[in-house]
């Protein structure tokens, strides 16, 4: 129901959907323009919240975030280190999951080696999505900007049409590769630098892909 | 000299000892500079925000220590993303605030399915010990949360304060009030409007 989703908006910015709910109003979001105004406004109305109720941090946290950035690039210094375990383990769920990856597939030696190098990162990190039919993850390392997407579960397309991956960060979606699945399971490089943040979404699209998304995402994942 | 906390002069000598905030717009430039690696903008940065994002991260995590890892990694995310900043998708408070809300409410999310598993395995849940000092700091926070929040009704208010406050999802908002799914929803969403009308965002 669309009311529902729309009702959903608060909640949302509230962190209070759980991850179906998060990826389905995420969904709609992208394509609904009072939806994106109105989380916004709340979120601007939760900062006010925030900035008239104050509480000082000790100091010693200051002085170890400076120690922390004192000789950190950005984007691409050294990891941060950052413990995930809600994610770890619904990657963890989804590796029982997410199995044969690659049986079906051909990749470029190359390709592989850049996927297992990004897997075996030392801040690999995971989102995943998980429906009744579907399952997949982003995995992917802060430090080299890359990731990988594994999908389970997603039906081959007819001639003519490929899945297409896109990173989408503060602007319009970056298009970020195609592919299609010869079996269920497909392992893809996202050819798109990868961010903690960014959402990566997969449409369908005609062979060889678009400059910009010609339909809703069938999924998607906020990194 | 007026300095630059003085801005609002009802506030000096209030009970808080934190800088408020001189003017968001201050606050978009100085992020901006921060995106492009200027360490004296961070610096400023952290000083103005970390108040504000700590208060966020404390509301949700009620462990002190927990609480800080967590500010720590939001502001080293600040760091770390400022270049991607865009000021035409919202301001640099809403961009942070958003940040450390997520952070936190990941790690008590987190934090309670493990504890769920430890129980499930019949472990003792791994009580943190109770600071009372904190804890006093903290019960005087919510409390003046629940002002701001006082010119909503009654059931709008109590799903935004299980929601905000305590990182409830919807669905426990739900039950904690023992109201539909959708009454939670449509009421927390009417309260954030209400809210933004009463503090004047648009």
């Amino acid at each position: 129901m669309t009311s529902e989703l729309h009702d959903s908006v608060g909640a949302y910015v509230l962190d209070a959907l759980d991850d179906l709910d998060r990826v389905r109003f995420e969904k709609h979001l992208l394509t609904c323009e009072p939806c994106q105004a109105e989380v916004v406004r709340y979120r601007e109305t939760l900062a006010r919240l925030a900035f008239d109720h104050p509480l000082a941090p000790p100091v010693t946290v200051r002085q170890l975030v400076f120690a922390a950035v004192a000789d950190r690039p950005q984007f691409d210094g050294s990891p941060v280190v950052r413990r995930r375990p809600g994610r770890r383990l619904a990657w963890a769920v989804a590796a029982g999951l997410v199995v044969a990856v690659g049986t079906g597939g051909v990749y470029l030696g190359s390709e592989r080696r850049i996927i297992n190098a990004i897997k075996n990162a030392p801040d690999a990190a995971v989102a995943a999505y998980v429906s009744e039919d579907m399952t997949a993850d982003v995995m992917w390392s802060e430090q080299r900007a890359q990731g990988v997407l594994a999908v389970h579960g997603l039906p081959a397309l007819p001639a003519g049409q490929d899945y297409q991956v896109w990173v989408i960060g503060a602007g319009a979606p970056v298009p970020a590769g195609t592919f299609d699945t010869s079996g269920s399971s497909a392992e893809v490089l996202i050819g798109e630098e990868v961010f903690i943040g960014a959402v990566v979404a997969v449409t369908v699209e005609p062979a060889g892909g678009s400059t910009e998304p010609s339909s809703d995402p069938i999924l998607v994942i906020q990194l | 000299m007026p300095g630059k906390h003085s801005r609002r002069p009802g506030r000096r000598g209030a009970s808080l000892a934190w800088p408020q905030m001189a003017d968001g717009d201050e606050l978009d430039v100085l992020l901006a500079q921060v995106g492009r690696a200027d360490r004296t903008a961070f610096a400023t940065f952290y000083d103005r925000a970390a108040g504000p994002v700590f208060g966020v991260i404390r509301r949700v995590l009620r462990d002190r220590s927990m609480a800080e890892e967590v500010m720590q990694e939001v502001m080293i995310e600040v760091w770390r993303t400022a270049p991607r900043f865009d000021s035409s998708k919202g301001s640099a408070a809403s961009w942070v605030i958003t940040m450390a809300r997520r952070r936190a409410v990941d790690r008590v999310r987190s934090e309670q399915s493990a504890r769920r598993r430890n129980l499930a395995a019949g472990l003792m849940a791994d009580a943190t010990t109770p600071d009372l000092e904190d804890d006093i700091l903290a019960d005087d926070d919510r409390r003046r949360v629940r002002v701001a929040l006082s010119d909503l009704t009654d059931l709008q208010r109590q799903a935004i304060e299980l929601a905000y406050v305590e990182g409830q999802t919807y669905r426990e908002v739900a039950e904690s009030l023992q109201v539909p799914l959708g009454t939670v929803k449509s009421r927390i969403r009417d309260g954030l409007a209400r809210l933004a009308a009463t503090m004047g965002v648009t």
